[in-house]
């Protein structure tokens, strides 16, 4: 044992009693196991639907005139928006991409717009409260990083029902923060997409689309560093989770 | 031959039940030891409880081909620091911005301290503590640590160069006071 072991083992001290019991984990491992063979026997036939349309849109129905290409699109709208017009361009993608993912999906609606509370001098976390258009920009330095956070993160809350099952859901665009020296993220080093030991990678279905997904979330990071996350607002185990990813895997869906 | 840390995958895992004996053996043995990692990490008992439980739902799903790595230790751990790391970079994470920003700035180590590790940990950026706690903590060698982070050999050594220089003047402090 190194002296660097020795020293953090002095620190860790002596652990208390874990809670975790080998077989609950067995028990919760085959009852997850059990829903993914569900979902994959059930969700081929829906990405095979997903793929028809999709198809359909991008070569158009016979005779319907010449199509505006995507990249065209992508670019006209996010020229020069601010972050209000941004933001209510997301929701609008949001909401077309559930409807259009899970059709009689109800709650829409319900999808209403968070920021992060701004208390410059204040101790306690920020938190998310409701958008307030007059007093968002008011108590926040601009200098600020939760300003330059508000500015690039979106944020709402929602309840969406789809048949018997409604999702309580926190969905968020945004930037991919930098945690750490630009350049050594997984997420921006596309050949290291889908490697992370452990992760729940999900074959990508785009170059550099990265997918994970587990119990409480789904989180879709594209290559222009959209960072589409879904989770319950209280971090329990997220309901429609497929419809979630169908959802951030929409190219339209970006900041 | 560069060191592959993951095994190679053909497409989704599935537990067969004849490997979940084999899967109950190695977490009963390693459960304490994970623990302890996921706290150097979290700094709160409930926290790394929280991360140790998540990543051995993960290993059970993939057991089947866990098992086969070549170092099945060295890559569960890779599994808990990455999952760790995933976890700060939730959306959740983003909402104590006054809370975390202490943390870009290490207070400064007083000799003899004993609480002065888990400031220096605390005070390193989330990939930096990763990086000290695979290195030093788990004896992990630079390419190891490489290649679970997925960052340069170059990075791991860059960026466990402060936390080494710190640990070794704590370390210093351990012995001498064994010897007095």
């Amino acid at each position: 044992m190194n002296d660097y072991r020795n020293t953090m083992e002095e620190y860790v001290g002596t652990a208390p009693r874990t809670a975790i019991d080998v077989d609950d984990l067995v028990v919760r491992g085959r009852r997850a196991q059990r829903g993914r063979r569900l979902a994959a026997a059930t969700g081929g036939l829906a990405l095979s639907a997903v793929a028809a349309l999709s198809a359909v849109s991008l070569l158009g129905a016979p005779g319907a005139g010449p199509q505006v290409p995507a990249v065209a699109s992508v670019a006209a709208s996010t020229t020069a928006e601010t972050p209000d017009q941004t933001a209510q361009r997301l929701l609008a993608v949001l909401k077309t991409a559930i409807s259009r993912e899970a059709p009689g999906a109800t709650g829409l609606e319900t999808l209403q717009r968070q920021m992060h509370q701004c208390q410059p001098d204040a101790v306690p976390s920020a938190r998310l409260v409701p958008y307030d258009a007059a007093t968002f920009d008011t108590a926040c330095p601009a200098d600020s990083p939760l300003h330059q956070l508000r500015e690039q993160n979106f944020d709402w809350l929602g309840q969406i029902t789809v048949g018997d099952v409604t999702a309580s859901v926190r969905i968020h665009v945004g930037r991919v923060p930098v945690i750490d020296p630009p350049g050594e993220q997984p997420e921006q080093r596309p050949e290291l997409a889908g490697k992370t030991p452990g992760g729940e990678g999900v074959p990508a279905t785009s170059p550099g689309v990265m997918v994970q997904a587990n119990d409480v979330v789904v989180e879709v990071v594209k290559p222009d560093g959209t960072d589409f996350f879904v989770g319950h607002p209280e971090k329990q185990p997220l309901l429609l989770a497929e419809l979630w990813q169908a959802v951030g895997l929409d190219p339209e869906l970006h900041l | 031959m560069p060191y592959v840390p993951w095994p190679e995958t053909t497409g989704r895992d599935y537990v067969k039940r004849e490997d979940e004996p084999e899967y109950r053996e190695y977490v009963a043995a390693r459960l304490e030891s994970l623990r302890r990692i996921a706290f150097l990490l979290c700094h709160d008992w409930h926290a790394a409880d929280d991360l140790v439980s998540t990543v051995l739902l993960k290993l059970y799903r993939s057991w089947s081909r866990v098992r086969r790595a070549d170092n099945v230790d060295a890559y569960v751990r890779g599994m808990l620091t990455n999952a760790w790391l995933d976890e700060r970079r939730r959306p959740w994470r983003r909402e104590r911005p006054e809370a975390d920003l202490p943390e870009a700035v290490a207070a400064p180590v007083e000799p003899g301290d004993r609480g002065a590790i888990g400031r220096l940990l605390r005070g390193l950026g989330p990939r930096q503590r990763a990086v000290v706690v695979l290195r030093f903590y788990c004896d992990l060698s630079v390419e190891q640590t490489a290649g679970l982070l997925g960052i340069s050999e170059g990075t791991v050594k860059s960026q466990s160069a402060r936390g080494l220089e710190t640990l070794r003047g704590l370390a210093t402090e351990a012995n001498a006071e064994e010897w007095r």
